[in-house]
């Protein structure tokens, strides 16, 4: 990507966060939900994708960091007393802790395995959170009134305190991911997933590249569950650290919209939100619809949508010229 | 002492279990290549088909079997040809990918079909049938018999892979695909008769898995981690070493249940990563045969 183009999609996402930011100015609540609901999607889809699709990092156990960080600012506004506002921050050093080990152990294993060792990580990260008395064992437990008070005194107060964190998280995520992509060791960081040799010949340490890259990932990622508690009120084993959620969805999200591009993510997240509104009556049937179109995907068109929706408009475009120039 | 004595039998016993779930699952991986994420769900799928076989002639899940492995053979073989040959396997990232999105597809179709109520196979009185070689000592027949079924699976599954000619293509295709294409190997047909033989470890396991265990439309999840960690501490291709994995993990599970039920599953996993830190090539590596 040459200077101005850099410069343009920096100024493209900064426009686009500006006008976001007057959304609860301007939309109702169950809007701001659903966008709230949207950015984080979008998040966490990004951040899967740096690692899958860039660095070469299957990881299917991301619900640990996600229900890390609940659990974490859970346990420093309620039994530590700590502020809410500090703990969001400190739930980032806290994902990026136990990330860095967990990627050191489970990078012995090769890709295929590494994803399933990871998903074995969760668990266990899950079965040990989820059976302390502190957090309320199996059932979890519920956050003060007073912890919530500090995001705004009204329930209107807090869905808008909670849209304008996650776009903040958001902006930061898609912010970072364009400056890294785009800087000077981007190119060198995009070669890792295909070819490691040319990553090293460019100077790239593949090892601390992606140590430092995963850890990142699980601060940023602990952040968004802190961020995602806040809208619970709530924490439990089984929703915090929930596979569904926080890895299944994700991975379909990334693959449907395109695996290795920026706008994949952006471009899946809206499909899914779309495709969830519209057969979510039908309940596990959307879940299996899911499945259905990320295999589809993979198998005629790995690139995803992206390259789809590129290619329909580039036929469409030829077919106009070419209606155009014949007449 | 007669306490120990029980959980060290128990989990031996449950090893022959976990070592049927992986010893489809190394195939997958060691000749396939394909990180088979839905080979729990696979499990569990098959085991809800031998569910319906047996509610619906009345008959006892080990008569069932004989129906069973021919539909599952059929239904791998039809998966084979529809589904994994037609994946791009140069990136082991999509294939993995596709078993993904058909383990949700598993899960969420058991779950609109049969609820998410748990469900058993009904083997009649040998579940409860047991011997005490010593005071104090119980086995369960039902689970000696599984480690006899496994222990003559792995032996049958050895002879195939070191004996026949068969074997010696599966395990060129699986040192290098390449070179065994140059030697005039036919890589398509090999991988059909592999998965064959994955499906008949499946067949088995599910009613099985059925007969010992409670199950419903998310279990699979569970019997991946076990198969998967099974087959990472024996030793990718290694039928025995396999065995031997499963009786360590069925171990860890029976002594950590004897401290608390709820750790019966964390102390599975704790052992798995710990042997993976200590040895990240598996406790009994490849043997070169």
């Amino acid at each position: 990507m040459t200077q101005i183009h850099v410069r343009s999609s920096l100024l493209v996402l900064a426009l686009a966060l500006a006008l976001l930011a007057l959304g609860p100015l301007l939309l109702g609540r169950s809007e701001i939900r659903y966008l709230t609901d949207l950015f984080v999607l979008i998040a966490v889809a990004q951040l899967w994708n740096l690692l899958a699709g860039y660095l070469g990092i299957v990881s299917i156990g991301q619900h640990a960091f996600v229900g890390l960080g609940t659990y974490g600012f859970f346990a420093l506004t309620q039994l530590f007393g700590v502020h809410p506002f500090l703990s969001l921050a400190l739930a980032f050093p806290i994902g990026c802790l136990v990330a860095l080990p967990s990627f050191l152990l489970l990078a012995r294993l090769r890709l295929a395995y590494f994803a399933i060792a990871s998903w074995v990580l969760a668990e266990v990260l899950m079965l040990v959170l989820g059976q302390r008395p502190e957090f309320g064992g199996g059932t979890g437990s519920s956050f003060a009134t007073e912890t919530i008070r500090m995001f705004g005194a009204g329930v209107n107060d807090r869905i808008a305190t909670s849209y304008w964190l996650c776009l903040g998280m958001l902006g930061v995520v898609m912010g970072s991911m364009l400056l890294l992509l785009t800087s000077r060791a981007g190119l060198a960081i995009r070669a890792l997933r295909d070819d490691e040799t040319a990553a090293v010949a460019a100077g790239i340490n593949p090892l601390l590249t992606r140590a430092v890259l995963f850890s990142l990932c699980g601060g940023m990622l602990a952040v968004i569950g802190a961020l995602d508690t806040l809208q619970k009120l709530r924490i439990s084993p089984a929703g915090s650290f929930s596979l569904q959620d926080w890895t299944v969805m994700i991975i379909f999200v990334v693959v449907i919209g395109g695996l290795g591009t920026v706008s994949g993510p952006i471009v899946g997240a809206i499909a899914f939100v779309v495709f969830r509104e519209t057969l979510s009556d039908f309940g596990p049937l959307y879940l299996a619809a899911m499945g259905v179109l990320a295999i589809g995907v993979m198998l005629f068109e790995p690139r995803g949508l992206v390259v789809i929706l590129a290619r329909t408009v580039k036929s469409l475009r030829a077919r106009r010229n070419g209606l155009a120039g014949g007449a | 002492m007669t306490d120990i004595a029980n959980v060290v039998i128990q989990g031996v016993l449950l090893g022959g279990l976990f070592a049927i779930y992986a010893l489809g699952l190394s195939l997958v991986f060691g000749v396939l290549r394909i990180v088979n994420i839905a080979h729990g769900d696979v499990l569990v799928l098959v085991a809800y088909v031998a569910l319906v076989i047996c509610d619906s002639f009345s008959i006892s899940p080990f008569l069932a079997l004989l129906a069973l492995i021919p539909l599952a053979l059929l239904g791998g073989f039809a998966f084979q040809v529809g589904v994994f040959e037609r994946v791009d396997r140069r990136d082991p990232l999509v294939p993995m990918l596709v078993a993904f999105g058909f383990a949700v597809v598993i899960q969420n179709g058991l779950l609109l079909l049969f609820g998410t109520n748990p469900r058993k196979l009904d083997a009649g009185a040998i579940e409860q049938l047991g011997v005490s070689p010593f005071p104090g000592i119980n086995v369960s027949v039902l689970a000696v018999m599984i480690l006899v079924i496994a222990i003559v699976l792995i032996a049958i599954f050895q002879a195939i892979l070191y004996r026949s000619r068969f074997g010696i293509r599966v395990r060129a295709v699986s040192d290098s695909e390449e070179n065994a294409r140059l030697i005039g190997v036919d890589i398509t047909a090999t991988f059909r008769k592999a998965f064959m033989m994955v499906m008949l470890t499946v067949a088995v396991g599910a009613v099985l898995m059925g007969i010992k265990t409670n199950f419903d439309p998310f279990s699979g999840a569970s019997r991946l981690l076990i198969a998967f960690e099974v087959v990472v501490i024996g030793g990718l291709g290694n039928l025995w070493g396999t065995l031997a994995a499963g009786i360590v993990i069925g171990l860890a599970q029976m002594v950590g249940a004897s401290i608390d039920v709820s750790y019966q599953t964390l102390a599975g996993h704790l052992v798995f990563l710990v042997i993976l830190l200590i040895r990240p090539q598996g406790l009994f590596p490849k043997v070169v045969g």
